[in-house]
């Protein structure tokens, strides 16, 4: 009997020798690679949005949990008007404003890394509204530093009053970034369209119908670029004095889809091209 | 002379064992029983050690296969790369480079919207302003 017990502790032995330990090992460096992606300084533009986006997803998460607690601490408040629900909505009021500020922080992060890294902007819009970002971070810190000072309902209102105040701002700043990555995007795709057309152009044999498919292609793109430079030129100028909405940018978004209608007609044309 | 006489013997103790039935039933079995355990106990023995033995064989090849695994993984990954079989052509460049330029114009919808603004409540006051 203990030989028996003897032999299936060998053959037990044996499987999780052979079994568990490559598993305990494939484990390892799979977390030791996540975690030296974190830590690492030099990450890539892409690997810096993601991150950034992650980060800001969760704050965002959170910001929703603690807004839930403060609709809920509110209510009783002005049910109850109590001096012990005044305190507690008071308290939910600090945590939740202070979560709104890391929130809009962190959007306004992924905003600058955007507009760092997208391809087609130019460099003085681009210096433009990495100032306005800047301006925007600036303000949210501002009231944060009112936050952690304020204890009492009156000053945490007083917080939340400074934020609203600036509101129109912060959300033009922040649509304003966004249009202007959205016409640098299109812009990034005419760009490379036309570099490559002009390219397979010059190194095939440029026979009648070539010529003519490629002018036609020509056309499609000068009036794509056209389109897209009559909104751009329009919204970097209303940028100076106007306030960007959500319905401005919906109305902006309107016009990029004419250009894009542009763009991927081009785009279909040049897959005749190459063919 | 002799083989009679054993013989006489023996058909002899043979009768008597049939006369004297009583003893017989007592002597014979414990006999058998000790004779059984002593078979199984010698049979037991190999059996175990055969045993043993196919265990750790077992688990020696099973060793074996997932070392070889192990090993292997790694030169699979490597030999995943696609290896040039002949030179792409001057089309299959441009088809592909026409690919990643269309993959791009796509990703330029401005339609997309990729990163809407925080849906956070701008007026979070407790006292509600009449």
């Amino acid at each position: 009997m203990k030989k028996l017990t003897l032999l299936f502790v060998l053959i037990l032995f044996g499987i999780v020798g052979t079994f568990g330990v490559p598993c305990i090992l494939a484990q390892a460096p799979e977390k030791s690679s996540t975690e030296s992606a974190k830590t690492e300084p030099g990450l890539t533009s892409t690997e810096k949005i993601k991150k950034e986006t992650e980060t800001y997803l969760q704050l965002l998460d959170e910001y929703r949990t603690q807004e839930n607690k403060f609709s809920i601490a509110k209510q009783q408040y002005q049910q109850l008007k109590t001096l012990a629900s005044l305190e507690e909505a008071a308290k939910v009021s600090k945590i939740v404003q202070t979560q709104r500020i890391k929130t809009l922080l962190s959007y306004y992060s992924l905003l600058e890394l955007l507009i760092d890294s997208t391809d087609g902007i130019d460099l003085n819009q681009k210096a433009i509204e990495q100032k306005n970002l800047k301006r925007s971070k600036s303000i949210l810190n501002n009231i944060n530093d009112m936050l952690e000072e304020s204890n009492d309902y009156t000053a945490l209102d007083q917080a939340n009053a400074a934020l609203l105040e600036k509101q129109e701002l912060l959300v033009s700043d922040a649509y304003e970034a966004l249009l202007i990555i959205k016409s640098a995007r299109i812009q990034s795709s005419i760009d490379r369209l036309q570099t490559f057309v002009n390219k397979v152009y010059a190194e095939t044999d440029q026979t009648p119908e070539k010529v003519r498919a490629f002018e036609e292609l020509v056309n499609t793109l000068n009036d794509t670029q056209a389109s897209l430079d009559k909104i751009t030129k329009k919204l970097t100028s209303e940028a100076v004095d106007e306030y960007f909405s959500l319905t401005s940018y919906n109305q902006y978004i309107d016009q990029f889809n004419e250009s894009y209608t542009a763009l991927r007609q081009a785009v279909s044309y040049t897959e005749e091209f190459i063919q | 002379m002799n083989e009679h006489e054993d013989q006489m013997i023996d058909q002899t103790s043979f009768q008597e064992a049939q006369i004297t039935g009583a003893q017989q039933p007592v002597s014979i079995p414990v006999e058998k029983q000790t004779m059984q355990t002593t078979v199984t106990g010698k049979k037991k023995l190999p059996v175990l050690i055969i045993l043993a033995i196919v265990g750790v064989a077992f688990s020696i090849i099973i060793m074996i296969i997932a070392a070889a695994n192990m090993k292997k993984a790694p030169g699979i990954i490597l030999n995943s790369t696609p290896l040039p079989t002949a030179t792409p052509t001057e089309n299959d460049t441009w088809k592909k480079l026409f690919e990643d330029i269309s993959k791009d114009a796509k990703a330029a919808d401005p339609a997309i919207s990729d990163y809407p603004f925080p849906p956070v409540s701008f007026d979070l006051s407790i006292q509600t302003k009449k």
